[in-house]
């Protein structure tokens, strides 16, 4: 409130670094070369206690975390164009019900994140934070009668599937994650790893199986995650899972008619719920941001969908001059 | 001389071939489509096909192979995918940034190294011998990343001698950025030099001609510096000479981590990005460059060793 009423912007200019690795970012960071950074996976242990609050060594730097939801979900998608998916509900729920989203979220996000439950992102009309989707509760006995009533029992008779997935590191981890998970029910899994450009096309051309992907909305509606899910946007499209329902279509093409309010999201709810029946994907989590800054700037807000933040940073000096003598 | 060279130049044009056959069928015809690839993830089959036009995709393969060959001699690799810029630019500009750093560790390396093998060889199974191998082994069996992380956290972050990452582009400034990745570069090839250059030493330290000149009362100093390095600089001289295409790409790990705009760097973001006529690019160069050096290597034998005679 210090700064309200003065002119904008409050810095000359705004420097950014491409630093592709994660330690030399973290090092310049804690170093001061740098005012703001995200935390490096391996470094959350120093940066933060059992209760997700920042630990004592780096707060006495004067340094501050930000936390914000990210709009978005990361999930494993179904291609329901490949009729092994398309004709079998009992299949998709039962590689749902396979899959622990609680390890997935401490093994590859530091458990920063909401359980998905949904396409809706934290924030967005419609969202819940209640709501649980009963296809997607991780359940290994009932994934294995749902895979029975699939007609695979144990896997017997299901070919081998194959998961999609870019040529990353962690991307690689989270593949075989999946499979590992899969596997708990007799379902085989064959991992294909693409680099990034061979992954959108074999999404493009509908020739990815399954494959594990993220959405971070472009605006802060519902619609914008539904839109994933709607008939006529199937691939070369954004709807990637090619999923295809005339009564979700519908309800989707009626939202857009209306404007923001209870009448339309009670639409979106209808339209969960339709998700939530017919599972076209594995819903993982919604991520949180985190962002570690020095306590010399000032007016930090961030968020994922509106990013004129940067006009409102100001760096005090003489607190960092002071801070600095400190790291 | 003349004739050899002559000869040699004329090997290497079905080699060449054979290295553009190749590339260009992996590229061009076993990789997929490359103009999908450009097009992006919603491009319609349109905008794919406009784009195979814009590339030469359209024409028999025969002509398309033809423009690669041309590529090489004019060396214009037409643009990159990603960043939409020259090839060629993004390649003089990689240069630079790469020689700076690997030419001098390089040079370094064989400065520390050479006399340092001579001397063990000389001590050979003396303490300081046996400590030195091990020391050595210990320093090869480390993996590269070790000894940038560590030299990273501790020079640069604990002790405050050097930048943690970055880059200078101007002639003076990069120096101080070059300093550590240098250091640590040396610090890398030490024990698989040293173990080399010194069994090379060794092998010759056995021959006759060593003993005749012990023989005739020559000094330890004269006979290690002057006959014995002079009859291991054949190996030596392979080994530096096919290391040059390798200063020129850079090193991938080093680029990455101190932030040097290298080619290393430039091949690493070409190969995640699918950024294909960059990597042809390189491969190509590397290839035109191992043959070019490799032809450099076999006229220095000459020079330096007359019972090697060259025609």
């Amino acid at each position: 409130m210090a700064d309200q009423g003065k002119s904008l912007p409050f810095v000359d200019q705004l420097i950014f670094l491409e630093i592709t690795e994660d330690q030399p970012r973290w090092l310049n960071l804690m170093k001061g070369n740098l005012d703001i950074g995200a935390i490096p996976k391996d470094n959350f242990e120093s940066v933060f206690d059992a209760q997700r609050n920042l630990k004592k060594e780096i707060s006495d730097k004067g340094m501050k975390l930000q936390t914000y939801t990210r709009s978005d979900v990361t999930y494993v998608s179904f291609n329901m164009a490949d009729p092994l998916f398309k004709n079998n509900r009992e299949l998709r729920i039962a590689l749902n019900k396979a899959y622990d989203d609680k390890t997935a979220a401490t093994k590859f996000y530091n458990n920063l994140v909401i359980p998905a439950y949904s396409p809706i992102a934290p924030d967005m009309d419609g969202w819940d934070p209640n709501y649980r989707n009963p296809n997607r509760e991780f359940n290994i006995a009932e994934a294995k009668e749902h895979l029975k009533k699939a007609g695979y029992p144990d896997g017997k008779g299901l070919p081998v599937l194959e998961y999609s997935t870019t040529g990353s590191t962690t991307a690689r981890q989270m593949a075989e994650y999946v499979s590992q998970q899969f596997e708990q029910i007799g379902v085989k899994v064959k991992i294909n790893m693409n680099s990034w450009p061979q992954f959108q096309e074999r999404i493009r051309a509908k020739k990815a199986q399954m494959f594990g992907i993220a959405w971070n909305a472009d605006y802060p509606d519902a619609e914008n995650m539904f839109q994933l899910l709607y008939g006529k946007n199937v691939s070369p499209g954004p709807n990637n899972s090619n999923f295809e329902n005339k009564e979700f279509d519908a309800l989707y093409e009626q939202s857009q008619k209306l404007p923001a309010g209870p009448a339309r999201t009670a639409i979106y709810l209808k339209m969960r719920d339709l998700f939530a029946r017919e599972v076209p994907w594995i819903t993982n989590n919604h991520r949180l941001g985190y962002t570690l800054h020095h306590g010399w700037l000032e007016n930090l807000k961030r968020n994922m969908t509106i990013r004129n933040y940067y006009k409102y940073l100001r760096v005090d000096e003489a607190k960092k001059k002071e801070l600095k003598a400190k790291l | 001389m003349l004739k050899f060279l002559a000869r040699r130049l004329l090997y290497m044009i079905p080699i060449l071939f054979g290295v553009t056959l190749i590339t260009f069928l992996l590229f061009n015809v076993a990789g997929g489509d490359p103009a999908a690839t450009a097009a992006g993830r919603y491009a319609t089959p349109e905008q794919i096909d406009a784009i195979r036009n814009e590339m030469g995709l359209n024409k028999p393969l025969f002509f398309q192979y033809l423009d690669l060959v041309k590529q090489i001699f004019t060396l214009d690799f037409g643009t990159s995918w990603s960043s939409k810029q020259p090839i060629s630019m993004l390649i003089k500009n990689g240069i630079g940034p790469s020689i700076s750093v690997t030419g001098p560790a390089f040079l370094l390396s064989l400065l520390i190294t050479i006399p340092l093998a001579l001397l063990l060889a000389h001590k050979r199974n003396t303490l300081f011998d046996k400590a030195m191998m091990v020391s050595c082994l210990a320093m090869i069996s480390l993996s590269s990343v070790v000894y940038v992380l560590a030299g990273q956290y501790i020079f640069s972050y604990m002790l405050g001698w050097f930048p943690i990452s970055g880059w200078d582009p101007s002639l003076t400034g990069r120096w101080h950025y070059a300093v550590l990745p240098i250091l640590i570069i040396v610090s890398l090839s030490l024990g698989s030099y040293v173990l080399f250059f010194r069994t090379i030493f060794l092998e010759e330290i056995y021959q006759d001609y060593v003993r005749t000149a012990r023989s005739k009362g020559l000094g330890n100093a004269k006979i290690l510096l002057k006959h014995v390095l002079r009859n291991a600089l054949v190996p030596i001289i392979t080994l530096v000479v096919m290391q040059i295409p390798f200063l020129i790409v850079g090193s991938l790990l080093i680029e990455s981590f101190f932030g040097i705009p290298g080619l290393g760097g430039l091949i690493f973001t070409a190969i995640q990005e699918a950024d294909f006529p960059v990597i042809k690019a390189m491969t190509l160069i590397g290839a035109v460059l191992y043959m070019i050096f490799q032809l450099i290597s076999d006229l220095l034998y000459a020079v330096v060793d007359p019972k090697i005679r060259l025609g």
